[in-house]
């Protein structure tokens, strides 16, 4: 009798520990969208159709899709959402989806911009919003509501090759450099003058080193301050410590996507072992010093 | 001896296969299923005619690809964006208890971020208007801190003669004038047309960004009774 007893209370803890307890966990907010960034260049009269996934991975929810344009916020890649829909001929189910923890629901976006639609670029973001939380405590409290987006760039072109043209607003190295302890690193800031947005395919070359620059999105009218990139990894553009001494002529060569027009600059530094000029001149004035005192 | 050692099976059972609780709402793994994994097998890739693509998931290969005189195309990306776009918040709802005059009420939130994709990511946050009671009879103002802060800049706020409401930002990617545990600022207020300000922000892919928001509510002791809340709104999205 005590065996089943105990047996049963095995069963209960089990029971509620795979179930209740997911429950209690499940009181938080938490999205996860892909893919995070959509790029497309069609034509008019064309139809594409993009399926995202949206993942909840908090508590039960009810999120709204709508699809807005952004604007940069900072040469960075950053943006501002702004309260402007997409144009009609992008599609989308805008009810609102009921998502239980743990589900995964996919969600179609479909672009089918009309024969006379004009040819430019539209930056887009795919929103999700969650619901106003219900107050259940009555206490004084503060509640969440959150917001997960992902980007859309989308060019209309009829013969699917807008004009690309890009500009180099900044291309600079320090122009005084410590050989032993000075680092030369790099400013890069592109521009797109164009009417498509634009990847910069290239590298900055010192003598038999190099970075390569990160080919990251510059939206048409806007400029961007580009990073290099290492094994996978945004890093900043800066050579590694390396002895120079004298002129350091550092190249920059970049094409735009598959374009084949190179875009060049070039910046001129002066490397010089300035912090042992600075030692021996400490210890001169040390050594008169010391022989006025003598 | 068999009780014993029918009682000592059932409990090993139980810990090992009942669920462990955990204390944090976390985000899950970095290995998420691929959703269109190679171009060349059309798994979720749009297969229609006359368009570019530049999918920012892996490709096997990159390259161009001709068709009917259109480009299309699915080079691999320079950054790991098999990582989906994740945001996280450990709550839904923080209380703040009672709240005593000239006694600051804390409490806090986890936010963790993930960001493949472009890179970058910025969390915006806003309020949908200062604490206030259900009938908005009665508000508790947004902090000044001890001289003056605002929802753009963060200032020191440890006088317990300052009253109102704000918040305090720690750990990975927050903005640089959060100081320090002292330091706080006031949210943006939707309901007096104050755009959303930056909470975290990265130019980098992350895994797991971490940062922990902390409230404070102080009150005077001419504060009339009543529940106060609001709603805090994170807008989480990726660089482009």
């Amino acid at each position: 009798m005590k065996l089943i007893k105990i047996f049963f209370l095995f069963l209960f803890l089990t029971l509620n520990s795979s179930f209740l307890i997911n429950k209690v966990m499940a009181q938080a907010i938490s999205l996860s969208i892909s893919p995070p960034l959509f790029e497309l260049v069609i034509q008019p009269a064309k139809e594409v159709k993009q399926t995202y996934s949206i993942t909840n991975n908090g508590g039960d929810t009810v999120l709204t899709p709508k699809i807005v344009y952004f604007e940069t916020s900072d040469e960075a890649g950053n943006i501002n959402l702004t309260e402007d829909i997409a144009p009609s001929w992008v599609k989308y189910n805008s009810d609102p989806i009921s998502l239980k923890n743990g589900i995964k629901n996919d969600f179609n976006v479909i672009f089918s911009p009309p024969k006379d639609t004009e040819e430019i670029d539209h930056f887009l973001t795919l929103v999700f919003e969650s619901k106003e939380p219900t107050d259940i405590l009555n206490q004084n409290s503060v509640s969440y509501q959150s917001q997960i987006g992902t980007n859309i760039l989308l060019t209309v072109s009829i013969d699917g090759n807008p004009k690309k043209s890009a500009e180099i607003v900044e291309f600079s190295a320090p122009k005084i450099v410590d050989s032993l302890f000075g680092k030369v690193s790099y400013l890069i800031t592109l521009k797109n003058n164009g009417n498509s947005f634009w990847k910069p395919i290239g590298k900055i070359t010192l003598n038999n080193e190099s970075l390569k620059i990160a080919p990251q999105n510059i939206l048409s009218g806007y400029s961007r301050k580009v990073r290099c990139v290492d094994n996978e990894s945004l890093i900043e553009c800066k050579l590694q410590n390396k002895f120079r001494i004298g002129k350091i002529i550092s190249k920059l060569e970049f094409s735009i996507d598959e374009d084949p027009k190179i875009y060049k600059s070039q910046t001129i530094s002066y490397s010089f072992p300035f912090s042992v000029l600075l030692v021996f001149i400490i210890l001169g004035i040390i050594y008169k010093i010391w022989r006025k005192r003598k | 001896m068999k009780k014993v050692l029918f009682v000592f099976l059932l409990t090993t059972f139980y810990i090992l296969f009942a669920t462990v609780a955990s204390a944090q709402e976390r985000i899950e793994s970095p290995n998420y299923r691929i959703i269109f994994p190679n171009f060349n097998s059309g798994a979720g890739i749009p297969t229609s005619t006359n368009y570019n693509l530049n999918t920012t998931i892996g490709q096997n290969a990159p390259g161009l690809y001709s068709s009917a005189g259109y480009r299309v195309k699915a080079g691999f990306q320079y950054i790991n964006s098999i990582i989906p776009f994740s945001f996280s918040v450990s709550d839904i709802q923080k209380n703040f208890g009672t709240l005593t005059p000239q006694t600051p009420s804390t409490t806090t939130s986890t936010l963790i971020v993930s960001a493949g994709g472009a890179g970058g990511y910025l969390v915006k946050a806003s309020e949908n208007h200062p604490l206030q009671t259900s009938n908005a009879s009665d508000s508790i103002i947004d902090t000044l801190c001890d001289t003056t802060c605002s929802e753009s800049t963060a200032a020191v706020w440890t006088s317990s003669t300052k009253y109102g409401f704000g918040f305090n930002m720690s750990g990975d990617d927050v903005p640089a004038d959060f100081v320090g545990s002292t330091y706080f600022r006031q949210f943006a207020d939707r309901s007096n047309s104050e755009t959303q300000t930056t909470i975290m922000s990265s130019v980098n892919v992350g895994r797991e960004r971490t940062a922990t928001i902390t409230y404070k509510v102080n009150i005077s002791s001419v504060q009339p009774a009543g529940t106060y809340q609001n709603v805090i709104m994170f807008t989480a999205v990726p660089s482009y």
